[in-house]
């Protein structure tokens, strides 16, 4: 579907400010953009311009950041919430005691008909899943803070099941801005 | 009347920004949206989720408004310990504002 409508959210998609959108050829001017339908999925545009290109280029940088370790586990039926609420209290109160550090901890309550489905949306909420998920230094500790949730299982509240958990490293990326002069762009074509 | 019944939105990311627009059916509609949704408010709406400054674009002739908002994904997508970590989901939120 071709429309006014998705051609404006398509032009707006991750531009910031329309009027001074940064690309490597020129600093382009969306603001003044306007379509018009000229018939069913064909759409007419005009009112782009644009201003000299800046002296920078935009570089994302890879960097190594850590890990995050996480882990779920579900609760399911009467008191569901009050229980993961409990194992949410019993995992946060023992990751405050441990020695590696710790940041970015994210506990989420998740859930439908995953554990007990009669084929039907249930009117009222009859299961929930904690999920605990933090960063860490190294990927042993990161193990360590997905093994807090796992041992919920035997030492946590009543009918704690289907616990998973996860280690991610992680690759975070820094935008910067390199001078253009820094670089020769050569080209090569190659027939196949 | 919810802003669903006026408007479509569209939201995307970039680090740890996030980029949302917000754009009327009718451009009758577009006073009454560009009134309501000040940067301030949207930034109240998402309350602790974004922790940085919102701008806001307007562009009148579409309809649209665009809203960037900084400090807005939990150290963006690469960083994030979230579940939706671009905040894809983020946009129908918006869309439960009341008119």
């Amino acid at each position: 579907m071709v429309t006014r409508a998705t051609c404006t959210e398509q032009l707006l998609y991750e531009i910031h400010d329309p009027a001074n959108y940064i690309t490597p050829d020129c600093t382009a001017d969306f603001s003044k953009v306007d379509f018009k339908e000229i018939e069913k999925d064909k759409i007419a545009f005009s009112g782009a311009s644009g201003k000299t290109a800046t002296t920078t280029y935009k570089t994302s940088v890879g960097y190594l950041n850590g890990f995050i370790g996480e882990g779920q586990i579900s609760y399911g039926g009467s008191n569901c919430i009050a229980r993961a609420l409990l194992a949410q209290e019993i995992v946060e109160k023992r990751l405050k005691k441990v020695t590696y550090p710790i940041s970015g901890l994210r506990c989420d309550l998740i859930g439908i008909n995953s554990l007990f489905d009669d084929g039907k949306i249930p009117n009222e909420i009859n299961e929930v899943r904690l999920r605990i998920s933090a960063k860490t230094d190294t990927k042993e500790h990161a193990q360590l803070i997905a093994n807090e949730v796992e041992t919920l299982y035997t030492n946590g509240p009543y009918g704690g099941g289907g616990a998973t958990k996860k280690v991610d490293e992680i690759i975070s990326i820094a935008s910067i801005l390199i001078p253009k002069d820094d670089f020769t762009i050569t080209i090569l074509y190659k027939n196949t | 009347m919810k802003l669903w019944e006026i408007a479509h939105v569209r939201i995307g990311d970039k680090g740890n920004i996030s980029n949302v627009s917000v754009t009327v059916y009718d451009t009758k509609d577009f006073e009454k949206v560009s009134e309501k949704l000040t940067p301030e408010f949207v930034k109240q709406w998402f309350g602790n989720q974004v922790l940085g400054e919102v701008k806001r674009y307007d562009l009148p002739h579409l309809g649209a408004l665009n809203f960037v908002m900084y400090d807005a994904l939990g150290g963006g997508v690469t960083s994030s310990t979230t579940l939706d970590k671009h905040g894809k989901t983020l946009g129908a939120y918006l869309l439960d504002v009341t008119f």
